[in-house]
């Protein structure tokens, strides 16, 4: 015994006890004791209390029960019939259809601020899981978090039905009879059109030709999420109506600065072009190297191999310095930006950071042409164009940074032009397509109360939200998978968006309403948009239009991105000669309206970015001056999405918070300003305040606090009313993503904030009664750098908490398995923890949202876990991602504890789970080290249909419907590994594919961080991931073969930079397993 | 001392202790009988909207079964098929028929004929009827002689045993694909044996005997 435990310690070295390597908190770090009771307990506190308000005891249950059960037994007889079902054919079945087969149809949506192209899976005419569509080329198959929950959107209990007037329901007939035509006559003086930044060819087109017609109509633009500040740096340096293209695939060295572009400011495009640099397989491949300059803690500043924390408001001084420190070291700055040369020196950084500042600059000299400098939407348009000139020294242009024509209304104004408007009394009818201005409009505009000045004012919405509300008329919006539509993405594609079922409740879309307002012809969204493309589609329309319709993408507009010729001093012939013409694109409907001709021979002009950048102020912050951030949240986006059940109770990708939002600090600003996580704080700025929950997290800079954008809503619907605090109401025009200035306050009140950052972890020190043994939690996430890795490919062996040799099993190892096994690598490299892999496994199936009280009581129901652990320095932490599911170990613990054999081992490999067998003891979820097992302690679908009838339309039809008292986990997607085996059987030989089968979080994921395949295959993408030498299993010691495993994380530690030994390097225990044997007994 | 147990409780022992036991079997064969399926679903013959004779249509007219439960060989359904498929006939045939009625009233106003299901399973059990059709196993085999039935009736009790029966050793129940919808067909009359089928090739079957083969 004493033999096994000294083994299981990790540090013969020293008696002390290990601190925990990953920590998922700083309770748990400092090993507080209340979470104990929380890991101890597979169900916590509460588990013996049945909290539904019937007041039912369990004692009297059972007494009901017994008697019940007497009673019904006599009448039992003639009482065994099955209830009657009904099958219920078609009158008149479409043709092609076949009953329990999904179809699927192509369709594309502007979700969370970027055009995804979609595959949108159709069960018997109902939309019930949307995926990304592989054929277009911008979106490239992936849609992430917001798009694959957005399917829950259609059936939204908080839908409207009818329109409203002044906020009481009404008629559409009562609509049309005000608003048909209502645009339709005179020059358009007094009108005015809000619309909220979608990209459309059709929309711009019908806008073009209402402005022809009435000239005095004005047309703005506004969304929360739009790219204001980076289109302001664009316009700036010459790119006029251009928005910046990111190659993030062809740079090897890349800088961040504020800018998350794998979390909320990026793409799934983004992410994956990030990813195809990242990954490594062989310690000859070559891997970028992200350095992230950052004032919160963000998904990008967990990726990144070197972090330096600024508050927002000093980026430029670091860009200005980092600009210094580059032409220090030779880099040619373009002709007409001398004049910045005494600007960048004088930029004002602090002087301690210098060395990482020339260390970067060494590095990006290094890497031109393969580097690349970003810059967050948070900061203002100078930076911006000084990072396009950085960018155009390096000679980046071209390369991983592009441009590209804007495709959104062109020539809308701003929405302090409009309030402005409003408050000269110019506008008498006010029409708003979508969004949500007296909601997300900045709060210095005060747009609510402006909007009651307008005599007409007409929302669009999907629901009777705060806008529309105070509006003259709300007309229902339809959502995207029931309208017509097209959208066109940076790169030019162009996709029509089709709708898969008719409107719910007879919405109309933006066009459409826009069509009846002008009182143009046809009204039907179908006509509208194929009107955009009649001209383009040739003789062959029809034709042409089914293939569009078909693929999801229009494949006759492509426009290439707007060639510049970087004017590098030395070789301008060269690079007048290395950019193609471009070439002139007719749209001929769409002429005026989409922008879409490249203009040739444009180039960057900084001319006028040493004035700018003259402008720029500095602020210094402090506790007095707190720098506040504006951020649109990791899962509700902006706002918008706030009543999607399923993205409300996913964990924020960083705080790991639910249901809320909160304002996030450091601990060192929380102790200077005596908060702790939960206090009801007051943040004061500009004479507005703001009361909000403060959370406690490493790793931002100090004195600056993260408010969360996108909760706080009163008029949201059910599920986002309560749920967190409005930070809008602090967000005003002129700060509109950070401020300095502001004071926080403590309330005295508390507010609970439900999170999972702290389930399922493992003790640190487990107490026996023959002693401790102290678990190295190290081994979760097993991490190194690229130098270690080149030098010891096998780094994963030695972080082994007991050498592979030593293992024993004890129960009789499986014999190699014949035919098809099944079997996930999941690379920690390339996950960025974006969570989109949760809400698609939520979506596939089923299930349930259980509430912020439940998930406050450790009973989350999500079957992937996307655990994040801080790892290093307490204040300027590291950060590392993990989704975990189930891992279907072949030697299941779960499999050998379970009282009536409801989880058994399948043929394949799978750990399979017949749900009616299950009797609901456990028992199986205690014995899980993984912890990925879930109990329906109520009826989650009963509660879920109640609140929601329609969601239940969303359901996978493919998979049960768990009742109460049921275990259920992550089964590999079993219903489409059926399908494909029957497939397979049905059509060919039995075996199928690699790549037929493709679970729902591995076909979500941007990254392709998850695959999954066959193991016996030995050409399947699978088993070449497991070959990886970076491949473990977690909790490996235990024996119990899982066959999800990882493949260890890399840093690309540079060397040269300071702290470079922050990115640990774990090789005390290099010895390896060797030692062990040394511990006699 | 007076008697405080009545003179019948000196054998009561002896009774209960033959008694329980024997009594306990009773129950359990009962519960067992009883309550299997085999007793509770087999004979099962609800009434249907429509007086649909598969008697008439598929014994004597001799219409084959995929022409209206056409999806079975692509889909885990055999649906039942919509009205219009009873139109391609009855349009000309039994133009002005009273049963028909509800038909016609579907194919005019698109509302559903509202058929009562005769074959079910729980809903936790997920069968597929085209895996089925391509392994070789008839219509008959789980549906009795359907081309017999004026009403449909079920034949078999579609218990887990009763598949697993089958699962376990599937080869005694297996005819050509071609023979599928035979109901007729004699396998031991034409000398079938499947293992000596050179349309199955090497096309080994696998009917699943996990959980997961038909629980998701």
């Amino acid at each position: 015994m004493s033999r096994l435990l000294t083994i299981l310690k990790r540090s013969p070295q020293s008696d002390a006890p290990a601190e925990p390597r990953q920590w998922r908190s700083l309770d748990d770090l400092h090993g507080d004791s209340s979470l104990d009771a929380l890991q101890q307990a597979e169900s916590p506190q509460g588990a013996l209390e049945i909290d539904q308000g019937d007041g039912v005891s369990r004692r009297g249950f059972m007494g009901l029960a017994g008697a019940t059960l007497a009673t019904a037994s006599a009448a039992l007889s003639g009482c065994i019939r099955k209830p009657t079902e009904h099958i219920v054919p078609y009158s008149s079945r479409p043709e092609d259809l076949v009953p329990g087969q999904p179809v699927y149809f192509a369709t594309a949506a502007h979700i969370g601020g970027e055009v995804i192209g979609l595959l949108v899976e159709s069960q018997e005419g109902r939309p019930t899981k949307v995926e990304g569509n592989p054929k277009h080329p911008a979106s490239r198959g992936k849609a992430g978090s917001l798009a694959q929950a957005s399917v829950l959107d259609l059936y939204d209990p908080d839908r409207s039905q009818v329109p409203a007037n002044k906020g009481n329901g009404s008629t559409w007939d009562a609509l049309w009879a005000a608003a048909d035509g209502m645009l339709e006559a005179g020059d358009g003086a007094g009108a005015a059109l809000l619309v909220n930044d979608v990209p459309s060819p059709t929309l711009n087109r019908l806008i073009a030709q209402l402005k022809g017609r009435s000239p005095k109509l004005q047309v703005y633009s506004y969304a929360p999420g739009a790219r204001a500040n980076a289109a302001a740096g664009a316009d700036l340096v010459g790119m006029v109506g251009q928005q910046t293209r990111y190659a993030f695939d062809k740079a090897r060295v890349i800088v961040a600065l504020d800018s998350d572009f794998l979390g909320t400011e990026g793409t799934t495009a983004s992410s994956a072009g990030f990813a195809a640099a990242r990954r490594v397989s062989m310690p000859s491949d070559d891997m970028n190297r992200l350095y992230s300059v950052e004032s919160v803690f963000s998904l990008t500043g967990t990726m990144a191999d070197h972090r330096l924390r600024l508050p927002a408001s000093q980026m430029g001084s670091f860009l200005a310095a980092l600009g210094a420190e580059l032409v220090a070291g030779g880099l040619q700055l373009p002709p007409g930006s001398q004049g910045l040369v005494s600007a960048l020196s004088g930029h004002g950084l602090a002087a301690d950071h210098g060395p990482w500042v020339s260390a970067l600059a060494k590095d990006l000299l290094a890497h031109r042409g393969k580097s690349l400098v970003v810059v967050g939407e948070g900061q203002p348009a100078p930076v911006h164009g000084l990072a396009h000139l950085l960018n155009s020294a390096l000679g980046n242009v071209g390369e991983t940074v592009s441009f590209a024509s804007r495709s959104t209304v062109p020539g809308a104004n701003s929405i302090v032009k409009l309030s402005e408007a409003l408050d000269a009394g110019s506008v008498q009818t006010l029409v708003m397509l979508g969004g949500n201005p007296a909601y997300d409009a900045p709060v210095d505009l005060d747009f609510a109360t402006k909007m009651g000045k307008v005599a007409t004012s007409i929302h669009l919405s999907d629901r009777l939200d705060e806008t529309s509300s105070l509006a003259t008329w709300h007309v229902p919006a339809a959502h995207y998978l029931e309208a017509w539509g097209d959208l066109s993405s940076a790169d030019g594609t162009v996709a029509i968006q089709q709708p898969l079922i008719a409107p719910l409740f007879g919405a109309v879309s933006g066009i459409e309403l826009l069509a009846h307002l002008t009182g143009s012809g046809s009204t039907g969204g179908r006509d509208l948009v194929a009107d955009t493309w009649k001209s383009s589609g040739g003789l062959n329309f029809d034709q042409n239009w089914r293939t569009w319709l078909h693929d999801g993408v229009v494949e006759l507009v492509e426009a290439t991105p707007v060639p510049v010729a970087a004017p590098v001093a030395a070789s301008a012939a060269d690079a007048a000669t290395d950019s193609a013409p471009a070439e002139d694109i007719e749209t001929a409907a769409a002429a005026d309206a989409t922008e879409m001709e490249a203009v040739a021979g444009a180039s960057l002009d900084f001319s006028s970015l040493a004035a700018a950048w003259a402008g720029l102020e500095s602020h210094a912050v402090s506790s007095d001056s707190l720098e506040v951030q504006f951020r649109l949240d990791g899962t509700v986006y902006d706002g918008s999405a706030g009543n999607n059940p399923w993205l409300q109770e996913l964990p924020d990708p960083m705080t790991k918070l639910t249901w809320d939002n909160a304002a996030v600090m450091n601990p060192a600003t929380a102790g200077a300003l005596g908060v702790a996580s939960g206090d009801l704080v007051s943040i004061s700025l500009e004479g507005r305040s703001l009361e909000i929950a403060a959370f406690v997290m490493p790793g931002a800079v100090d004195n600056s606090i993260l408010l969360p954008l996108g909760y706080g809503r009163d008029k949201g619907g059910r599920f986002a009313s309560g749920a967190g605090f409005n930070s809008y109401a602090l967000r005003s025009s002129t700060a509109m993503n950070w401020a300095v200035g502001a004071t926080l306050s403590a309330t005295g009140s508390t507010y609970e904030l439900a999170g999972t950052q702290d389930y399922g972890r493992l003790d640190p020190k487990l107490e026996t009664p023959f002693g401790v043994i102290e678990y190295d939690r190290r081994t979760s996430v097993r991490e190194a750098s690229l130098d270690q890795f080149r030098e010891d490919p096998d780094w994963v062996e030695a972080q082994e908490v007991m050498a592979a040799k030593h293992l024993k099993s004890l129960w009789t190892e499986p014999n190699e398995r014949e035919g098809q096994q099944w079997g996930m690598s999941i690379d920690l490299n390339v996950c960025t923890g974006c969570s989109a892999c949760t809400i698609a496994c939520q979506a596939e199936n089923n299930i349930m949202v259980v509430g912020k009280e439940r998930i406050a009581r450790g009973r989350e129901m999500s079957w992937i876990r996307m655990d994040r652990y801080f790892t290093g320095d307490e204040e300027n932490p590291q950060a590392v991602v993990q989704p975990v599911a189930c891992a279907h170990c072949e030697t299941a613990p779960c499999e050998q504890v379970c009282p009536v054999a409801a989880t058994a081992h399948s043929p394949d490999g799978l750990n399979d789970i017949a749900y009616n067998r299950c009797i609901g003891t456990r028992y199986c979820a205690n014995n899980c080290p993984f912890k990925v097992r879930r109990f329906n302690f109520f009826n989650y679908s009963k509660e879920n249909d109640a609140e929601a009838p329609l969601a239940a339309l969303q359901k996978n039809p493919d998979v049960t419907v768990r009742f109460r008292g049921v275990v259920e986990k992550c089964t590999y997607c079993v219903q489409r590994i059926s399908r494909a085996k029957i497939e397979a059987k049905v059509d060919g030989d039995g075996v199928v594919d690699d790549g037929q089968v493709v679970p729902a979080c591995a076909q979500a994921c941007p990254t392709d961080a998850i695959i999954f395949g066959d193991i016996n295959d030995k050409d399947s993408r699978v088993t070449q991931a497991k070959a990886d030498p970076r491949t473990y299993a977690m909790l490996a010691e235990l024996n119990i073969h899982p066959r999800t495993t990882y493949q260890g994380k890399l840093r690309n530690t540079n060397s040269a930079m300071p702290g470079a030994a922050v990115a640990e390097t774990h090789d005390e225990h290099g010895a390896g397993p060797g030692h062990h044997e040394e511990a006699g007994h | 001392m007076a008697n405080i147990f009545p003179r019948w409780t000196n054998q009561l022992g002896f009774y209960v202790v033959v008694g329980a036991p024997v009594g306990l079997a009773v129950v359990v064969f009962s519960i067992w009988y009883w309550f299997s399926p085999e007793f509770t679903d087999v004979g099962y013959m609800p009434e249907q909207p429509v007086p649909y004779s598969h008697a008439l249509h598929a014994g004597e007219l001799g219409i084959d079964c995929r022409y209206c439960h056409n999806t079975v060989e692509r889909g885990a359904h055999a649906a039942i098929p919509p009205a219009e498929t009873c139109m391609n006939c009855h349009k000309f045939v039994k133009t002005d028929s009273p049963a028909l009625e509800p038909i016609r009233k579907s194919v005019e106003t698109g509302a559903a004929v509202n058929w009562v299901r005769v074959h079910m399973l729980p809903d936790y059990a997920f069968f597929d009827h085209s895996i089925h059709l391509a392994a070789g196993v008839g219509c008959v085999t789980c549906h009795g002689r359907v081309d017999k039935m004026v009403e449909v009736s079920q034949q078999k009790p579609l218990s887990m045993s009763w598949c697993l029966d089958c699962h376990q050793d599937p080869y005694p129940n297996l005819r050509p694909v071609s023979e599928v919808t035979n109901m007729a067909w004699d396998g031991e009359a034409e000398g079938y044996n499947p293992h000596q089928d050179p349309a199955r090739g090497d096309r080994k079957l696998s009917p699943p005997e996990h959980c997961s083969g038909c629980h998701r």
